[in-house]
Protein backbone atom coordinates (compact mmCIF):
# COMPACT_ATOMS: atom_id res chain seq x y z
CA UNK A 1 0.00 0.00 0.00
CA UNK A 2 1.09 3.29 -1.47
CA UNK A 3 1.75 6.26 0.84
CA UNK A 4 -1.51 7.72 -1.22
CA UNK A 5 -3.24 5.05 -0.93
CA UNK A 6 -2.84 4.63 3.03
CA UNK A 7 -3.97 8.18 3.26
CA UNK A 8 -7.02 7.76 1.05
CA UNK A 9 -8.10 4.26 3.02
CA UNK A 10 -7.92 6.00 5.96
CA UNK A 11 -9.34 9.07 5.17
CA UNK A 12 -12.35 7.40 4.37
CA UNK A 13 -12.99 6.24 7.36
CA UNK A 14 -11.18 3.16 7.92
CA UNK A 15 -8.72 3.80 11.06
CA UNK A 16 -8.54 0.80 12.90
CA UNK A 17 -8.73 -2.30 10.21
CA UNK A 18 -5.81 -5.02 10.19
CA UNK A 19 -4.67 -3.83 6.91
CA UNK A 20 -4.42 -0.28 8.36
CA UNK A 21 -2.40 -0.89 11.18
CA UNK A 22 0.44 -3.48 9.67
CA UNK A 23 0.74 -0.82 7.09
CA UNK A 24 1.63 1.66 9.44
CA UNK A 25 3.56 -0.85 11.72
CA UNK A 26 7.05 0.35 10.73
CA UNK A 27 6.26 3.99 9.08
CA UNK A 28 6.26 6.44 12.06
CA UNK A 29 5.30 9.21 10.14
CA UNK A 30 2.25 6.96 8.87
CA UNK A 31 1.48 6.34 12.57
CA UNK A 32 1.60 9.96 13.56
CA UNK A 33 -0.77 10.51 10.67
CA UNK A 34 -2.90 7.71 11.62
CA UNK A 35 -2.90 9.17 15.27
CA UNK A 36 -4.07 12.62 13.54
CA UNK A 37 -6.74 11.26 11.77
CA UNK A 38 -8.20 8.68 14.95
CA UNK A 39 -8.35 12.31 16.73
CA UNK A 40 -10.38 13.76 13.92
CA UNK A 41 -12.91 10.71 13.68
CA UNK A 42 -13.27 10.71 17.73
CA UNK A 43 -13.99 14.34 17.37
CA UNK A 44 -16.59 13.34 14.06
CA UNK A 45 -18.33 10.73 16.23
CA UNK A 46 -19.06 13.19 19.01
CA UNK A 47 -19.24 16.45 17.41
CA UNK A 48 -22.11 15.20 14.37
CA UNK A 49 -24.55 14.29 17.23
CA UNK A 50 -26.79 16.73 18.82
CA UNK A 51 -29.14 16.41 21.77
CA UNK A 52 -32.57 14.73 21.39
CA UNK A 53 -35.16 16.82 23.26
CA UNK A 54 -35.65 14.75 26.24
CA UNK A 55 -39.81 14.37 25.58
CA UNK A 56 -38.73 12.51 21.91
CA UNK A 57 -38.61 9.18 22.53
CA UNK A 58 -41.62 8.98 24.66
CA UNK A 59 -43.68 10.87 22.07
CA UNK A 60 -43.05 8.40 19.05
CA UNK A 61 -43.97 5.44 21.13
CA UNK A 62 -47.16 6.81 21.08
CA UNK A 63 -47.56 6.43 17.33
CA UNK A 64 -48.41 3.18 17.48
CA UNK A 65 -51.47 4.11 20.05
CA UNK A 66 -52.47 6.81 17.90
CA UNK A 67 -52.80 4.86 14.79
CA UNK A 68 -53.84 1.62 15.71
CA UNK A 69 -57.15 3.79 16.18
CA UNK A 70 -57.82 3.79 12.32
CA UNK A 71 -57.27 0.01 12.03
CA UNK A 72 -59.89 -1.57 14.35
CA UNK A 73 -61.93 -3.79 12.74
CA UNK A 74 -65.23 -2.66 10.37
CA UNK A 75 -67.36 -4.03 12.84
CA UNK A 76 -65.95 -1.66 15.66
CA UNK A 77 -66.06 1.29 13.46
CA UNK A 78 -69.66 0.61 12.55
CA UNK A 79 -70.57 0.45 16.25
CA UNK A 80 -68.66 3.77 16.84
CA UNK A 81 -70.61 5.21 13.91
CA UNK A 82 -73.63 4.49 14.95
CA UNK A 83 -73.24 5.60 19.05
CA UNK A 84 -71.97 9.07 17.16
CA UNK A 85 -75.53 8.84 15.36
CA UNK A 86 -77.26 8.03 18.35
CA UNK A 87 -75.38 10.39 20.17
CA UNK A 88 -75.71 13.13 18.19
CA UNK A 89 -79.16 13.66 19.09
CA UNK A 90 -78.10 13.97 22.59
CA UNK A 91 -76.26 17.75 23.99
CA UNK A 92 -72.65 16.28 24.66
CA UNK A 93 -71.80 13.00 22.67
CA UNK A 94 -69.34 9.84 23.23
CA UNK A 95 -65.91 10.45 21.67
CA UNK A 96 -65.98 10.73 18.11
CA UNK A 97 -62.79 8.91 16.50
CA UNK A 98 -61.16 11.96 16.73
CA UNK A 99 -62.04 12.82 20.03
CA UNK A 100 -61.24 9.39 21.04
CA UNK A 101 -58.08 10.16 19.45
CA UNK A 102 -57.40 13.51 21.38
CA UNK A 103 -58.61 11.96 24.52
CA UNK A 104 -56.37 9.35 24.40
CA UNK A 105 -53.43 11.48 23.00
CA UNK A 106 -54.16 14.06 26.48
CA UNK A 107 -54.27 10.44 28.68
CA UNK A 108 -50.61 9.41 26.87
CA UNK A 109 -49.35 12.62 28.17
CA UNK A 110 -50.19 13.33 31.29
CA UNK A 111 -47.18 16.03 31.33
CA UNK A 112 -48.57 18.21 29.18
CA UNK A 113 -50.56 19.46 31.88
CA UNK A 114 -48.51 19.46 34.87
CA UNK A 115 -46.22 22.19 33.82
CA UNK A 116 -47.07 25.61 34.90
CA UNK A 117 -44.29 27.65 33.29
CA UNK A 118 -45.11 30.35 30.75
CA UNK A 119 -43.72 29.00 27.68
CA UNK A 120 -42.39 32.19 25.53
CA UNK A 121 -44.50 33.68 22.83
CA UNK A 122 -41.95 33.70 20.07
CA UNK A 123 -41.49 29.65 20.84
CA UNK A 124 -45.58 29.57 20.55
CA UNK A 125 -46.14 31.49 17.34
CA UNK A 126 -42.88 28.96 16.16
CA UNK A 127 -44.36 26.07 17.13
CA UNK A 128 -47.75 27.34 15.02
CA UNK A 129 -45.93 28.02 12.25
CA UNK A 130 -43.79 24.83 11.61
CA UNK A 131 -47.44 23.82 11.06
CA UNK A 132 -48.93 27.06 8.63
CA UNK A 133 -50.28 28.17 11.57
CA UNK A 134 -50.00 32.18 13.04
CA UNK A 135 -51.59 33.93 15.46
CA UNK A 136 -52.43 37.74 15.91
CA UNK A 137 -51.32 38.68 18.69
CA UNK A 138 -48.40 37.39 20.89
CA UNK A 139 -49.89 34.11 23.52
CA UNK A 140 -48.72 34.74 26.72
CA UNK A 141 -50.76 32.20 28.38
CA UNK A 142 -49.38 29.01 27.35
CA UNK A 143 -47.39 26.38 29.21
CA UNK A 144 -46.94 23.69 27.00
CA UNK A 145 -46.26 23.94 23.30
CA UNK A 146 -45.10 21.04 20.76
CA UNK A 147 -46.05 19.06 17.94
CA UNK A 148 -47.08 15.88 18.40
CA UNK A 149 -48.94 13.08 15.88
CA UNK A 150 -52.88 13.02 16.08
CA UNK A 151 -53.98 10.54 13.50
CA UNK A 152 -50.63 10.36 11.78
CA UNK A 153 -50.49 13.88 10.91
CA UNK A 154 -48.65 16.30 12.92
CA UNK A 155 -50.59 18.71 14.50
CA UNK A 156 -50.30 21.61 17.08
CA UNK A 157 -50.61 21.16 20.77
CA UNK A 158 -50.82 23.71 23.25
CA UNK A 159 -51.76 23.84 27.02
CA UNK A 160 -53.40 27.13 27.88
CA UNK A 161 -53.80 28.20 31.23
CA UNK A 162 -56.41 30.88 32.20
CA UNK A 163 -57.64 32.27 35.28
CA UNK A 164 -60.59 29.37 35.18
CA UNK A 165 -58.00 26.40 35.08
CA UNK A 166 -56.00 25.23 32.29
CA UNK A 167 -57.34 23.56 28.46
CA UNK A 168 -55.48 21.63 25.76
CA UNK A 169 -55.58 22.98 22.43
CA UNK A 170 -54.87 21.59 18.87
CA UNK A 171 -54.46 22.76 15.73
CA UNK A 172 -54.69 19.87 12.98
CA UNK A 173 -54.01 21.25 9.60
CA UNK A 174 -54.88 17.73 7.79
CA UNK A 175 -58.53 17.09 9.46
CA UNK A 176 -60.09 18.66 6.89
CA UNK A 177 -64.26 18.45 6.63
CA UNK A 178 -64.37 17.75 10.53
CA UNK A 179 -68.14 19.35 11.04
CA UNK A 180 -68.46 20.53 14.79
CA UNK A 181 -68.54 18.48 17.70
CA UNK A 182 -68.36 17.89 20.78
CA UNK A 183 -67.32 14.71 23.23
CA UNK A 184 -66.73 13.99 27.08
CA UNK A 185 -65.38 11.28 28.89
CA UNK A 186 -65.36 11.60 32.72
CA UNK A 187 -64.85 14.70 34.13
CA UNK A 188 -63.14 15.60 30.32
CA UNK A 189 -64.77 17.63 28.10
CA UNK A 190 -63.76 18.40 23.94
CA UNK A 191 -64.88 20.58 21.21
CA UNK A 192 -63.92 20.01 17.36
CA UNK A 193 -64.16 23.70 15.22
CA UNK A 194 -63.41 23.58 11.38
CA UNK A 195 -61.04 26.32 10.49
CA UNK A 196 -60.17 27.81 7.44
CA UNK A 197 -57.23 25.28 7.39
CA UNK A 198 -57.84 22.11 9.17
CA UNK A 199 -59.42 21.69 12.21
CA UNK A 200 -58.89 23.07 15.90
CA UNK A 201 -59.64 21.01 18.99
CA UNK A 202 -59.70 22.14 22.81
CA UNK A 203 -60.01 20.10 25.68
CA UNK A 204 -60.77 20.93 29.30
CA UNK A 205 -62.53 20.11 32.21
CA UNK A 206 -64.54 23.17 32.07
CA UNK A 207 -67.10 23.28 29.83
CA UNK A 208 -67.12 27.24 29.94
CA UNK A 209 -63.83 27.29 28.58
CA UNK A 210 -64.73 25.45 25.76
CA UNK A 211 -66.77 28.55 23.94
CA UNK A 212 -64.38 30.59 25.32
CA UNK A 213 -61.35 29.52 23.98
CA UNK A 214 -63.20 28.18 20.60
CA UNK A 215 -63.92 31.88 19.85
CA UNK A 216 -60.35 33.21 20.76
CA UNK A 217 -58.39 30.61 18.76
CA UNK A 218 -61.00 31.26 15.91
CA UNK A 219 -60.48 34.96 16.11
CA UNK A 220 -56.53 34.76 16.72
CA UNK A 221 -55.60 32.47 14.34
CA UNK A 222 -54.82 33.60 10.16
CA UNK A 223 -53.39 31.49 8.00
CA UNK B 1 -53.96 -12.48 25.17
CA UNK B 2 -55.50 -13.31 21.78
CA UNK B 3 -53.39 -13.49 18.37
CA UNK B 4 -54.48 -9.77 17.36
CA UNK B 5 -53.37 -8.74 20.52
CA UNK B 6 -50.07 -11.23 20.88
CA UNK B 7 -49.64 -9.77 17.09
CA UNK B 8 -50.14 -5.83 18.07
CA UNK B 9 -47.59 -6.22 20.96
CA UNK B 10 -44.78 -7.38 19.27
CA UNK B 11 -45.03 -5.60 16.95
CA UNK B 12 -45.41 -2.37 18.98
CA UNK B 13 -42.58 -3.85 20.71
CA UNK B 14 -40.10 -3.77 17.82
CA UNK B 15 -41.44 -0.36 17.51
CA UNK B 16 -40.68 0.91 20.76
CA UNK B 17 -36.94 -0.81 19.78
CA UNK B 18 -36.50 1.21 17.19
CA UNK B 19 -37.35 4.38 18.72
CA UNK B 20 -34.69 3.31 21.68
CA UNK B 21 -32.43 2.38 19.35
CA UNK B 22 -32.29 5.06 16.70
CA UNK B 23 -34.37 7.91 17.38
CA UNK B 24 -30.98 9.80 18.56
CA UNK B 25 -28.85 9.13 15.33
CA UNK B 26 -31.86 10.12 13.19
CA UNK B 27 -32.41 13.15 15.53
CA UNK B 28 -28.85 14.05 14.67
CA UNK B 29 -28.99 13.06 11.26
CA UNK B 30 -31.93 15.40 10.87
CA UNK B 31 -30.78 18.43 12.40
CA UNK B 32 -28.09 18.15 9.92
CA UNK B 33 -30.17 17.97 7.04
CA UNK B 34 -32.64 20.51 7.83
CA UNK B 35 -29.83 23.23 9.88
CA UNK B 36 -33.04 23.80 12.44
CA UNK B 37 -33.62 21.71 15.34
CA UNK B 38 -37.63 22.64 15.16
CA UNK B 39 -37.98 20.78 11.77
CA UNK B 40 -35.57 17.98 12.67
CA UNK B 41 -38.07 17.38 15.68
CA UNK B 42 -41.23 17.18 13.14
CA UNK B 43 -39.16 15.78 10.72
CA UNK B 44 -38.15 12.25 13.13
CA UNK B 45 -41.84 12.22 14.03
CA UNK B 46 -43.12 11.97 10.22
CA UNK B 47 -40.56 9.00 9.58
CA UNK B 48 -41.59 7.15 12.47
CA UNK B 49 -45.39 7.81 11.81
CA UNK B 50 -44.08 5.95 8.26
CA UNK B 51 -41.82 3.63 9.99
CA UNK B 52 -44.53 2.41 11.62
CA UNK B 53 -47.22 2.38 8.55
CA UNK B 54 -44.69 0.02 6.84
CA UNK B 55 -43.25 -2.06 9.69
CA UNK B 56 -43.74 -5.22 8.16
CA UNK B 57 -41.31 -4.00 5.43
CA UNK B 58 -38.36 -4.33 8.04
CA UNK B 59 -37.54 -7.91 7.76
CA UNK B 60 -33.96 -7.51 9.57
CA UNK B 61 -33.55 -6.04 12.16
CA UNK B 62 -30.27 -5.20 12.18
CA UNK B 63 -31.10 -2.87 8.84
CA UNK B 64 -33.11 -0.57 11.50
CA UNK B 65 -30.65 2.24 10.89
CA UNK B 66 -30.22 2.08 7.48
CA UNK B 67 -34.27 1.84 6.52
CA UNK B 68 -35.03 4.65 8.98
CA UNK B 69 -32.81 6.90 7.46
CA UNK B 70 -33.59 5.72 4.32
CA UNK B 71 -37.40 7.35 5.05
CA UNK B 72 -35.94 10.17 6.20
CA UNK B 73 -34.32 11.31 3.09
CA UNK B 74 -37.09 10.71 1.25
CA UNK B 75 -39.40 12.89 3.84
CA UNK B 76 -36.66 15.44 3.80
CA UNK B 77 -37.04 15.79 -0.49
CA UNK B 78 -40.61 15.61 -0.12
CA UNK B 79 -40.64 18.28 2.28
CA UNK B 80 -37.98 20.54 0.24
CA UNK B 81 -40.28 19.92 -2.85
CA UNK B 82 -43.05 21.69 -1.10
CA UNK B 83 -41.14 24.49 -0.02
CA UNK B 84 -40.17 24.81 -3.68
CA UNK B 85 -36.72 25.35 -2.70
CA UNK B 86 -34.54 22.40 -3.53
CA UNK B 87 -32.01 23.37 -1.32
CA UNK B 88 -31.45 24.92 2.47
CA UNK B 89 -28.47 27.52 3.70
CA UNK B 90 -27.51 25.78 6.97
CA UNK B 91 -26.79 27.95 9.75
CA UNK B 92 -27.24 25.90 13.09
CA UNK B 93 -27.22 27.23 16.51
CA UNK B 94 -24.71 26.30 18.64
CA UNK B 95 -26.09 24.16 21.50
CA UNK B 96 -25.63 25.68 24.85
CA UNK B 97 -27.26 23.47 26.94
CA UNK B 98 -24.56 20.34 26.97
CA UNK B 99 -23.12 20.23 30.29
CA UNK B 100 -19.60 20.20 28.29
CA UNK B 101 -16.51 22.81 29.53
CA UNK B 102 -16.24 26.28 27.32
CA UNK B 103 -13.42 24.53 25.36
CA UNK B 104 -14.91 21.65 24.40
CA UNK B 105 -17.78 23.63 23.54
CA UNK B 106 -15.60 25.89 21.19
CA UNK B 107 -13.85 22.71 19.38
CA UNK B 108 -17.33 21.69 19.01
CA UNK B 109 -18.82 24.96 17.43
CA UNK B 110 -15.50 25.03 15.31
CA UNK B 111 -16.29 21.50 13.86
CA UNK B 112 -20.15 22.26 13.07
CA UNK B 113 -18.64 25.48 11.59
CA UNK B 114 -16.19 23.59 9.31
CA UNK B 115 -18.76 20.83 8.74
CA UNK B 116 -21.00 23.11 7.30
CA UNK B 117 -18.35 24.97 4.97
CA UNK B 118 -17.92 21.38 3.14
CA UNK B 119 -18.31 21.56 -0.18
CA UNK B 120 -22.09 20.32 -1.34
CA UNK B 121 -22.48 16.56 -1.43
CA UNK B 122 -19.52 15.56 1.38
CA UNK B 123 -20.99 16.24 4.30
CA UNK B 124 -23.83 13.81 3.17
CA UNK B 125 -21.92 10.88 2.69
CA UNK B 126 -20.21 11.52 6.34
CA UNK B 127 -23.42 11.30 8.12
CA UNK B 128 -24.58 8.27 6.72
CA UNK B 129 -21.22 6.80 7.69
CA UNK B 130 -20.98 7.96 11.24
CA UNK B 131 -24.50 8.56 12.14
CA UNK B 132 -25.64 5.92 9.82
CA UNK B 133 -23.26 3.21 10.47
CA UNK B 134 -23.31 2.64 6.42
CA UNK B 135 -20.13 0.71 4.49
CA UNK B 136 -19.11 2.27 1.14
CA UNK B 137 -21.30 0.11 -0.98
CA UNK B 138 -24.27 1.07 0.74
CA UNK B 139 -23.79 4.75 0.33
CA UNK B 140 -23.25 4.44 -2.67
CA UNK B 141 -26.41 2.58 -3.66
CA UNK B 142 -28.48 4.99 -1.30
CA UNK B 143 -26.87 7.79 -3.54
CA UNK B 144 -26.67 6.35 -6.75
CA UNK B 145 -22.76 7.04 -6.91
CA UNK B 146 -20.14 4.55 -8.01
CA UNK B 147 -17.94 3.71 -4.63
CA UNK B 148 -14.80 5.01 -5.83
CA UNK B 149 -17.05 7.89 -6.13
CA UNK B 150 -18.32 8.25 -2.67
CA UNK B 151 -15.03 7.13 -1.22
CA UNK B 152 -13.46 10.20 -2.98
CA UNK B 153 -16.23 11.97 -1.03
CA UNK B 154 -15.27 10.65 2.61
CA UNK B 155 -11.75 11.28 1.88
CA UNK B 156 -12.06 15.18 0.78
CA UNK B 157 -14.49 15.80 3.22
CA UNK B 158 -12.26 14.71 5.91
CA UNK B 159 -9.31 16.39 4.28
CA UNK B 160 -11.39 19.52 4.57
CA UNK B 161 -11.79 19.06 7.72
CA UNK B 162 -8.45 18.68 8.88
CA UNK B 163 -7.22 21.53 7.18
CA UNK B 164 -10.53 23.98 8.36
CA UNK B 165 -9.56 22.88 11.77
CA UNK B 166 -6.06 23.47 11.91
CA UNK B 167 -6.24 27.07 10.10
CA UNK B 168 -9.03 27.33 12.76
CA UNK B 169 -6.74 27.03 15.83
CA UNK B 170 -4.14 29.09 13.85
CA UNK B 171 -6.08 31.98 12.46
CA UNK B 172 -9.47 31.14 15.07
CA UNK B 173 -11.14 34.61 13.23
CA UNK B 174 -10.42 33.47 8.93
CA UNK B 175 -13.32 30.78 8.62
CA UNK B 176 -13.07 30.86 4.67
CA UNK B 177 -12.72 27.21 3.13
CA UNK B 178 -9.96 25.78 1.85
CA UNK B 179 -10.65 24.31 -1.30
CA UNK B 180 -8.29 21.59 -2.48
Amino acid sequence: MDDLEFRRKVLSGDTHSPAIEQAAQHNPDRQRWLQQARVLEAELNTGLHHSAPAELAQRLKQIPSQRQRKHRPLAAAAALVLSIAVASTLNWQQPSALGDELLQHIANEPNTLYNRQPVSPATVALVAQRLGYLFSSPQTNISYASTCAVRGHLAVHLTVQTGQGSASVFLMPNETDQPVQQFSHHHLHGRVIPLVRGSAAILSTDTRLLDQLAASTVQQLSF
Amino acid sequence: MGIRELFSWRSRSRFETLVDQHHKSLYSYAVWLCGDHARAEDLVQEVFVRAWQHLNQLSCPEAGRSWLISILRREHLRWLDKQGNGHQELALDVEHTDSYSAEHELQRHQLHRAILALEPGYMEPMLMQILGGYSIDEISAELSLSESAVQSRLYRARQQLQQQLGSTVKKPTKTTRKVI
